[in-house]
């Protein structure tokens, strides 16, 4: 018998697979295994990373609604948020309090979260990074003080993404 | 038909109406003409994953009313050739009808996986040559050969086979290969004319077998605990003919070359009740695997328990006994494969020829040894197999999925808890059934890329139909909301309300609530 994880995914999918929502497609790595999904973003529109398609997978626990999953982008993307391996550094998927007190508690994690409201705010993190708590300095750092040649590196990434498809 | 609509980065959204059997690459076609991009700049995405050119939309599962998300890729180079599917060198033509498919499909089966890795196996494929004599020495595939260059090229070169089987060794490949053959088990539903066929079959087949199975329950007592030589099967009356409403039901064969009562149990080394049929008159169907279940059922399966009393189960024991004519190699295949491969034209083409020619069919058996054996030991089934109108009976596809059908129905029964014990795995058994299809396991043999030649014995996996674990549950006294009171809860924690309809899953999915879900969610 599985866990509640299983059957709270499944019934995302189901949902997803009849209702999909702007902006992202998800499905499963894995066939049977409800708990890694593989997700494509479509760069949001009017951003730099508009016209890309970005590739990432969820990895949800056993503990799932109680424990965040995690998310991590397969294609390389440049964003202050990002870690430069891919990992999503992004309040809604942290547990408990912030003990840097950037994050209000009531950003993080909860277990009302479904595949769908975590890929929503993935999606608007692309459009309005938070340069409060960078993951990747560099990128942040660009961001704050050269515009410009971060949108270019965005959008050269954007361009990659496709050729990767 | 079904919609499908599209969100796409450039035109927005629009909806097309296509069918569920066209590749991506038609559909990207379609798309090109009501779109703005041109078919090879399209990337389709769909559940997290790039659509591929090759695969159809049914095997990815895309539903009426689902939604692909389309954007523009960058004009793709001329691909190398399907590098990315199959990392064979000497890319193994994807043009031989049905046959990568079964491979594929093959390998789904856990059971196939642990005949790949024994040791005897292995040692086989470790020398392709030995492989290739066993092939060329059986006339028949020889004969298929020469009509398929391809395939004899396949296996003319050594190299080739052992690229092959070591594509199949690794476990990498064969996950990736397995994770289509899900999807392709989903293709029969999906198919629009697929599903009409499975409604057609049910209200063809399976009402009429449940309705028989309900008689039959009923006036069963629970004498089969008895392990006796003696029919110990109360019910004399006559069982409902399933078969009466199908179409294609050739009726007339079963009695013109069966003798009624099976008389088998002499070939078989356990006490193989088979339990003499008193409805044979009335179900030629039934007497006929009947028949064959003790024959081969009971040889090949060394069934610890006497087949028992329900000429229902025993039917289909005995389907699983055709499993035992052994060496047919589609034993362990599921439904939807098989009624995929049933499909194939090339397999039709073949089951035909076979069905004109009965001994093409005859000698292919004679050629194996085991098989050849098999017939010695019981002329009944010579017969039967030298009869062309029997192997007509099993080259009609219909009568085929018929049968596919009536096994689900029976392991939907099992499941209930109708016949015995949870565990008992008589619904295996039906499947292991098709093993036996006379032409059909000979084909087998060749398109499943000599399903590994001399592979053997893998359809006597079907002798598993002899088992049929006789405790008739207890469980079948609760009332489904007794028995699934944990499952209805969770069920409700989870937000389906609906009691009704979460027993009415449960039950159907015999307390499965992952599949209750699925069922519901539909």
């Amino acid at each position: 018998m599985s866990g509640a994880a299983t059957l709270l995914l499944k019934k995302q999918l189901a949902e997803l697979n009849k209702h999909p929502v702007e902006g992202f497609s998800a499905g499963l790595s894995d066939d049977g295994n409800f708990f890694e999904w593989q997700i494509m973003i479509v760069g949001p529109p009017e951003t730099p990373y508009e016209g890309g398609i970005f590739n990432a997978t969820l990895s949800f626990t056993a503990e799932y609604p109680v424990k965040p999953p995690k998310m991590k982008f397969t294609t390389e993307i440049w964003h202050p948020n990002v870690y430069k391996d891919g990992v999503v550094c992004i309040s809604i998927l942290h547990e408990g309090e912030d003990i840097y007190g950037y994050e209000k508690s009531n950003e993080r994690w909860s277990p009302v979260h479904t595949v769908e409201s975590i890929l929503v705010s993935v999606i608007s993190m692309l459009s309005s990074p938070n340069d409060e708590s960078p993951a990747n300095i560099d990128a942040s750092n660009e961001w704050r003080k050269d515009r410009e040649a971060f949108n270019k590196r965005v959008k050269r990434l954007a361009r990659k993404s496709l050729d990767c498809l | 038909m079904v919609n499908i609509h599209i969100k796409s980065s450039t035109d927005n959204k629009f909806t097309v109406d296509v069918d569920l059997s066209i590749t991506v690459a038609d559909f990207k076609n379609v798309l090109a003409e009501r779109g703005t991009i041109p078919a090879d700049q399209q990337r389709i995405i769909y559940s997290g994953r790039i659509l591929k050119d090759h695969q159809t939309l049914a095997e990815l599962n895309i539903q009426e009313g689902h939604t692909v998300h389309l954007v523009r890729g960058s004009a793709p180079p001329p691909p190398p050739p399907s590098s990315e599917q199959v990392p064979n060198p000497t890319n193994m033509p994807q043009g031989i009808p049905g046959m990568p498919n079964n491979v594929q499909q093959m390998m789904n089966d856990p059971m196939m996986q642990n005949i790949l890795n024994s040791p005897m196996v292995q040692n086989m494929f470790d020398n392709p040559e030995l492989l290739r004599g066993m092939i060329m020495n059986n006339p028949e595939m020889r004969a298929v050969l020469e009509q398929n260059p391809e395939m004899a090229h396949v296996f003319n070169d050594p190299r080739v086979l052992r690229q092959t089987f070591d594509m199949m060794r690794n476990p990498e490949l064969m996950r990736e290969m397995m994770r289509n053959a899900d999807r392709a088990m989903l293709n029969v539903e999906n198919h629009p004319e697929g599903f009409n066929l499975l409604r057609r079959m049910y209200t063809n087949v399976q009402e009429p077998l449940m309705n028989a199975a309900n008689q039959s329950s009923m006036n069963q007592t629970n004498s089969n605990t008895i392990p006796s030589n003696s029919d110990p099967n109360p019910n004399s009356s006559p069982l409902p003919n399933p078969w009466s409403s199908t179409p294609a039901s050739n009726t007339g064969t079963g009695n013109t070359t069966l003798p009624q009562s099976s008389s088998s149990s002499s070939t078989s080394p356990q006490p193989s009740t088979t339990t003499p049929n008193p409805n044979a008159a009335a179900n030629p169907f039934a007497s006929m695997f009947a028949n064959m279940g003790g024959n081969s059922g009971g040889a090949s399966s060394n069934s610890p328990n006497p087949n028992t009393s329900n000429p229902l189960n025993n039917m289909f024991a005995g389907m699983g006994g055709m499993g035992g004519m052994g060496d047919m190699g589609m034993g362990g295949m599921n439904a939807a494969q098989i009624s995929e491969y049933l499909n194939n034209p090339m397999i039709q083409t073949y089951m035909q020829q076979m069905a004109s020619n009965p001994q093409m069919l005859q000698q292919m058996i004679e050629s194996n040894p085991q098989t050849r054996r098999l017939l010695e030991a019981n002329p009944q089934m010579r017969d039967m197999i030298s009869n062309p109108e029997f192997l007509n009976m099993f080259s009609n596809p219909q009568n085929i999925q018929a049968m596919l059908q009536m096994q689900q129905a029976m392991g939907t029964l099992q499941n209930n808890g109708m016949f015995g014990g949870n565990n008992s795995p008589s619904g295996m058994g039906g499947f292991g059934g098709f093993g036996g299809m006379g032409g059909m396991g000979g084909f087998g043999n060749m398109a499943g890329m000599g399903n590994m030649g001399g592979m053997g014995g893998m359809g006597g996996f079907g002798g598993m139909g002899g088992f049929s674990n006789p405790q008739s549950g207890q469980q079948s006294q609760e009332t489904p909301e007794q028995r699934y009171q944990i499952q209805l809860t969770q069920l409700e924690e989870l937000g389906f309300l609906d009691r009704q309809a979460n027993i009415v899953a449960l039950t159907a999915t015999n307390g499965n609530i992952n599949d209750a879900i699925d069922r519901l969610l539909r």
